[in-house]
């Protein structure tokens, strides 16, 4: 617990967090040991659980017909599945252990009440996950461009 | 229940301007210096007529047969009151505004309660004390203030409230009030204080809020250690 806590401190997410502050964030969820090839979470499952990596890589993924597509990786310091949990809409994606990894499972309403209790770290989730999307904005607009100009 | 009836069921509303410093009257009443300001709502706030409720884990039940008040760490002399040997220490009345730091701001309060000096004064701090950790009802909750501001000619232990017991959900029966840090170090459901030599961080303060949490300095004022 003590190593994960000093970890945690160490992320960018939780940048000021003292050892105690993060093994709150822990004592609210569940730690789960994971090994390549485990899937943690399903394209199209209900989302009623949120993901930090706190070691190894997570692959995020679609299988679409014959194509398995890997969308990004998720190093330790990123939370996953947040969005779909705060939309209440089913996982947009897949995810699988790569490596060896260690992932804290918050339950939804956990992780809700870690939120609306604490504004600070609120603010610090939803401006890291509104990041991410306006990156994947960008790389979609940076791909039409692509195709654009190679259409033209 | 509908939004005006809200409104009007809710004994904390204000409905009026706030008053000015020199509108109180009476000349028993401390006022806080930031009421003195041209501009009383600092950067990034905005003023609420209303009194909105956080806390970290719900109003704790405080038994007001049991209920002490204890001062320990860096003291000449360890105390231990019960409510009734609180409530008959002598009085101070503030006149103060309250910011919180998720940006309301409630102007024109007034507290009464006892002095933070008064207590300061009976337990005889240590000249090496330079903090105070706040202890709490709500579980184990707590948080850290500089003694330069516990000292602050208008901080207190508040048992009312513009004249009222203050509600649980407020912190009564006793809140401590520091008015010129953000809301949160006025720890609600006050149990003790514990003079430090060493800054220790508080309950919110361990997740990345700010050590001090002024709401003046800076520009957006000390809200967080990461931003």
């Amino acid at each position: 617990m003590n190593e994960y806590a000093e970890l945690m401190t160490g992320f960018p997410l939780f940048k000021g967090f003292t050892i105690n502050g993060a093994k709150r964030l822990l004592n609210s969820g569940e730690v789960k040991q994971h090994v390549p090839g485990d899937v943690l979470l399903k394209e199209g499952d209900k989302a009623d659980f949120v993901l930090l990596v706190l070691t190894g890589t997570l692959e995020v993924f679609v299988d679409r017909e014959d194509e398995h597509l890997i969308l990004t990786e998720a190093k330790p310091g990123t939370v996953l599945g947040e969005l779909a949990v705060l939309c209440g809409i089913p996982r947009s994606a897949s995810v699988k252990a790569k490596d060896n990894s260690a992932v804290l499972r918050w339950s939804d309403e956990a992780f809700r009440t870690m939120l609306l209790r604490d504004p600070s770290l609120s603010q610090r989730i939803f401006r890291e996950a509104l990041r991410t999307l306006i990156d994947k904005e960008r790389s979609l607009i940076d791909s039409l461009v692509k195709t654009h100009g190679a259409r033209g | 229940m509908s939004f005006l009836d809200s409104l009007i069921k809710d004994p904390k509303y204000q409905s009026h301007e706030p008053r000015k410093p020199e509108e109180i009257g009476d000349p028993d009443v401390i006022i806080s210096p930031d009421t003195r300001r041209e501009h009383r709502i600092p950067p990034g706030q905005s003023r609420t007529k209303k009194w909105p409720v956080l806390d970290a884990h719900g109003a704790p039940n405080v038994d007001l047969t049991t209920w002490t008040f204890e001062v320990e760490g860096l003291v000449e002399n360890n105390l231990k009151f019960s409510l009734d040997e609180f409530l008959q220490l002598p009085p101070v009345k503030v006149y103060a505004d309250f910011h919180c730091v998720t940006r309301w701001s409630r102007l024109d309060n007034v507290w009464t309660g006892v002095s933070a000096r008064e207590i300061a004064q009976r337990a005889g701090v240590k000249p090496e004390a330079k903090f105070v950790l706040a202890l709490a009802y709500d579980y184990g909750w707590t948080t850290n203030v500089p003694i330069e501001y516990f000292l602050k000619e208008d901080s207190l232990f508040a048992f009312l409230h513009d004249g009222a017991p203050i509600p649980p959900e407020h912190g009564g029966p006793v809140r401590l009030i520091i008015p010129q840090l953000y809301a949160w170090k006025s720890a609600k459901w006050v149990k003790g204080v514990r003079f430090l030599a060493e800054d220790h961080a508080g309950f919110w303060e361990e997740g990345g809020y700010h050590m001090r949490g002024n709401p003046w300095a800076d520009g957006d004022g000390e809200r967080f250690r990461w931003s």
